[in-house]
């Protein structure tokens, strides 16, 4: 009963069904005609597909990396560097430029390294001749206001950072054909190290490992999500507008929906951007994903990822030359001002794919002992200060044996030549020990081996034994430090025994802040030391792991520097450690309340290292003023005094002093301008935002170190937000007005990609094609029988019927017979 | 009239027996190609220098895999020239060297890799070199990625192992700019 009103055909009975096609065929002839045209071109577009190359292409060929480089990027990217040193401070515009080479609206993403203390406090957006001034504001704020202008269509451009070393620069519409530069501008302070000023810029990044278990796992059903995710959430929508347009409020409710549509459109180009990294969170790195960008092979001819390069030294002395390891450059002094210095590089465009370093020595009578750089703004007093120790000879001082651990990182991002570079470092230093030391090596990748048991004398059999080692080292597996560094740590040291520990390692891994828990709570007496290696190392790691390890750090970026590098490092391994160290401020900052240094544990000093402090005296204009009526009686009084103890072989005390007479004045007194020569007026730039920097990277120590992260993140926001800086708590966004997107356009988002650091093997292939299209083919083949059998379908039928009737013939003749 | 029928008859016929055929070439391509592979495998074993599988091959056997769960013995060819793919696996000869290096295995998502949509993580996978090393693979993640985006970066040295196929395993439509990577760790590691 059910079924009784189906139609039922009787295929049994061909008259009434099947007869028309040659009378309708007569009756219009032309129309047939046309219907058939039709179908032969359909057909033969259809063998036409079947048998062409294109489909045979995809049935085998990977496409290879030479092929499909040869089309520009959509997305072109240069990096303009105009560097300004003055004294201790280097302040620096850096333009990216992005051009949109396609056809189509972008969205860019870029993550770019810095070095780690820079400090932007400066963004802006040139598009054409406007500009675009950014806001600094709180990072989910900032976030929120850019995602906003990026769904209405509005250019927007926004800057956070992921690490201190680390930064990702967002842009958002970016129109056909159309180029935009956004300019940061930061300071840093100038490093100064064995009588010689140095500028770091990194341009690359070595790719990180990450530690942990994934946390977020993508299973397949949540990837096709991702990848489709426009039909489902779109349909969704059309159904509830459906039902709402009956109701009074059909217009305004229909104008609402076609927002949320379009809003679920641009949620769902950009859930193209879903991808910001290659890794995955995990339970220890939970940002890995911001952290570790796209990759990119350098090729000879490649026009991305440019950069440019000048800069002007102003290093208030006499210098006596200017030079850069990796890179070759040219400095002339410019005339009429006597130290004012421009450098260029030699290259007008150079690829970035190793950190550029500016080194800058003065003539030797003119290395300056200390300096006190100052500003002051509304009515806060910011210092810069630099006391360099007294040169020692060590041969002239008490000298304790050393118990010296190696680790050196064998993990996979040490690839090529960086591990060459490691394994000669490590062989000069064994060599380098000392008679009487104890030495021992441990080699990491993801798990660890150690050389010998216990640290062992430096006989020469040992020495034989650890070379043999070393040759024996390659480069593999992950990068799992903490295992290495607790076990170096926590090694038993012979009393007496000074215990170094020298860490070889290019420093890239994602949970920089566990690894600094973890040395400050096992360092006991121990010094880390660091080596950094390669040509992008992490130097955030090095040079915080050294802080935390009370030792120091340098950096070997090509075969050619190991010696003097390596020789820089054992003169301050062999020289003793300044320690002990005692600051006295002046006197009218000493019971101030208001007055914050940093460092606040001063380190310890080593060979040719100065000390450099950082100090901010809130509502000081008054003091100073007061002061300075009363007369400078005592020189001591109004001087920053650093004292420290020195034994000699001999087992006697020597005292040392350095100290520098603090400068409180700026152009707000004009009473004493004779001391104001306004040619070092312009030095003064840049304190208080070095002193706001080096608050900021304190509290994030503090973080590292266990405390609150909700307390660590107010009191950051109130240093960061009114010295306009970028921090791990706040961002700057730039956003035009006008909306430029038109609703209807489409939009890509599309990441920017760092060329590979050079030297390492990591290699960037790209992906086979891997469809062999038979589903294509038999769709084909599936297709053109469906067809033939509806053509045929009159006689089929017949035919069938036909073969019946035979059948019941036969069967019936049979039966007669 | 009859004539354009039987035009479009003779059209319809012509393009199902392409579209059948080639579907079918495919597969016993991939099938066949394998068997004279082994052959030719089993000679590298033995001598130790590279055996083309038949003379007019552009490619040779550089490695096998199997994977006992799902009964899979493949034969991976070198894979940058022609189509190596057609006949097996292919070895990307811009990353590492099997079993010494991180190496990129690419195979179609119909015929030879078919099954790794129904593989698991942690999944034993063995691999043997041309020195007859069997290496203990083991797979550690899965996971799609978007062409357009990202080339797949490898490490050379890291003895990883990248399987890659197209993604999703059931479509119709072939320029796919999905692919399915599994990444496959040294038991060891």
């Amino acid at each position: 009963m059910l079924f009784l009103k189906t139609p039922k055909r009787d295929y049994f009975n061909p008259t009434n069904t099947h007869k028309p096609l040659f009378r309708e065929r007569q009756h219009s002839p032309k129309s047939r005609h046309h219907l058939l045209l039709i179908l032969i071109s359909f057909l033969c577009f259809l063998l036409g597909v079947a048998v062409s190359p294109a489909s045979r292409a995809a049935s085998g060929e990977l496409m290879m990396q030479s092929q499909d480089k040869a089309s520009t990027p959509a997305l072109l990217h240069s990096t303009h560097v105009d560097l300004q040193v003055n004294g201790m401070i280097a302040h620096v515009t850096y333009s990216q430029t992005f051009t949109n080479n396609s056809d189509e609206w972008k969205h860019a993403l870029y993550t770019f390294p810095l070095n780690e203390n820079a400090a932007i406090n400066s963004m802006e957006m040139l598009i054409g001749d406007r500009i675009i001034r950014g806001q600094i504001k709180p990072k989910s704020q900032a976030k929120e206001a850019f995602e906003a202008a990026k769904k209405a269509g509005k250019k927007a451009s926004l800057t956070q950072q992921q690490r201190p070393n680390l930064f990702t620069q967002h842009l958002a519409n970016i129109a056909p054909r159309e180029q935009i530069t956004v300019t940061i501008k930061y300071i840093q302070q100038v490093a100064f190290d064995n009588g010689e000023f140095s500028f770091h810029l990194p341009t690359t990044l070595t790719p990180r490992y990450i530690p942990g278990i994934p946390t977020r796992n993508l299973s397949d059903t949540n990837l096709i999500e991702h990848a489709y995710p426009h039909d489902v959430r779109a349909n969704n929508h059309e159904e509830e507008n459906l039902n709402d347009a009956d109701s009074d409020e059909a217009k305004s409710k229909s104008e609402r929906a076609s927002q949320s549509l379009n809003h679920n459109d641009s949620r769902v180009t950009g859930s193209n951007a879903f991808i910001s990294g290659w890794s995955l969170p995990t339970n220890e790195v939970s940002d890995a994903d911001k952290i570790t960008p796209f990759m990119l092979p350098t090729l000879p001819d490649s026009n991305t990822n440019q950069l440019s390069f000048n800069a002007t030294i102003n290093a208030g002395m006499p210098l006596n030359s200017i030079y850069s390891k990796g890179h070759k450059l040219n400095w002339h002094s410019i005339e009429d001002t006597k130290h004012l210095y421009r450098v260029r590089l030699d290259d007008k465009h150079v690829t970035m794919n190793k950190d550029v370093w500016l080194h800058w020595r003065p003539l030797k009578n003119a290395t300056p002992q200390a300096a006190y750089f100052s500003e002051n703004i509304d009515s806060d007093h910011y210092a810069l200060v630099m006391l360099t120790p007294p040169q020692v000879i060590p041969d002239d001082l008490q000298d304790f044996p050393r118990d010296v651990t190696f680790i050196i990182d064998t993990s996979g991002s040490m690839g090529g030549r960086p591990i060459e570079d490691a394994k000669s470092a490590l062989k000069m230093a064994i060599k380098k020990l000392d008679a009487k030391d104890r030495f021992n090596i441990v080699a990491f990748n993801s798990s660890y081996t150690k050389l010998f048991s216990q640290p062992t004398n430096t006989k020469p059999h040992n020495i034989n034994t650890a070379l043999s080692f070393i040759s024996r080292l390659s480069a593999n597996g992950g990068t799992e430090m903490a295992g290495a560094l607790s076990e170096a740590l926590t090694a038993q040291h012979k009393e007496n025994y000074i215990k170094q520990i020298i860490f070889i390692t290019d420093g890239a891994v994602g949970n920089e802040a566990a690894l600094y828990s973890l040395i400050e709570q096992e360092l006991g007496s121990a010094k880390l030391f660091t080596v950094g290696i390669g040509s992008a190392p992490n130097s955030y790691f090095m040079t915080r792991a050294a802080q935390f390890g009370r030792g120091s750090y340098v950096f070997i970026d090509s075969a050619s520097n190991i010696q003097k590098e390596m020789e820089h490092l054992f003169s301050k391994l062999e020289s003793p450690v300044l320690s002990n160290l005692s600051l006295t401020l002046p006197k009218s900052m000493r019971f101030n309340k208001g007055v914050e240094v940093y460092p606040k544990r001063l380190p310890d000093l080593y060979a040719g290292e100065p000390l450099l402090i950082n100090l901010k005296a809130a509502d000081f204009a008054d003091v100073a003023n007061h002061k300075s009526d009363k007369g400078k009686n005592n020189i001591l009084d109004n001087s920053v005094v650093l004292t420290g103890k020195l034994t000699d072989k001999n087992g006697n005390l020597h005292k040392w002093q350095r100290s520098i007479q603090a400068q409180y004045l700026t152009c707000d007194h004009r009473n004493d301008a004779s001391q104001v020569s306004p040619a070092r007026l312009p030095q003064r730039n840049g304190i208080g935002t070095a002193w706001a920097r080096k608050k900021i990277a304190a509290l994030m120590d503090e973080k590292a170190l266990g405390r609150d992260e909700q307390d660590v993140k107010s009191d950051i926001i109130d240093v960061a937000i009114p010295h306009k800086l970028i921090t791990a708590y706040t961002s700057f966004v730039a956003i035009e007005e006008v909306v430029s997107r038109p609703e209807s356009a489409n939009v890509q988002s599309q990441n920017i990609k760092n060329l590979m650091p050079q030297g390492t093997q990591m290699r960037a292939v790209s992906y086979p094609q891997t469809s062999a299209g038979i589903n294509f083919h038999l769709a084909i083949g599936a297709l053109s029988l469906v067809l033939l059998l509806l053509l045929y379908s009159g006689e089929t039928h017949r035919f069938l019927l036909r073969q019946y009737r035979i059948f019941k013939k036969d069967e019936r003749v049979t039966h007669n017979g | 009239m009859v004539k354009f029928k039987v035009l479009i008859s003779l059209l319809l016929i012509a393009a199902a027996t392409v579209g059948f055929s080639n579907a079918a070439w495919i597969t016993l391509k991939a099938e066949l190609a394998q068997v004279l592979i082994k052959q030719a495998w089993t000679e590298t074993l033995q001598t130790g220098v590279q055996v083309k599988p038949w003379q007019w091959a552009d490619t040779w056997p550089v490695g096998r895999i199997i994977h006992p769960n799902s009964n899979t013995d493949l034969f991976i060819l070198e894979g940058a020239q022609g189509n190596a793919l057609a006949f097996g696996p292919g070895r990307h000869i811009n990353a590492g060297e099997l079993g010494s290096g991180s190496s990129v295995i690419g195979g179609h998502k119909d015929t030879h890799f078919a099954f790794l949509e129904k593989v698991k993580v942690g999944d034993a996978l063995q691999l043997q070199t041309p020195d007859g090393i069997w290496h203990p693979y083991r797979i550690s993640s899965k996971r799609i990625a978007d062409i357009k985006n990202q080339t797949l970066n490898v490490q050379l040295n890291q003895k990883r192992l990248y399987l890659v196929t197209c993604y999703p395993f059931h479509t119709i439509a072939q320029d796919n700019h999905l692919r399915l990577v599994v990444e496959l760790k040294l038991g060891s590691e």
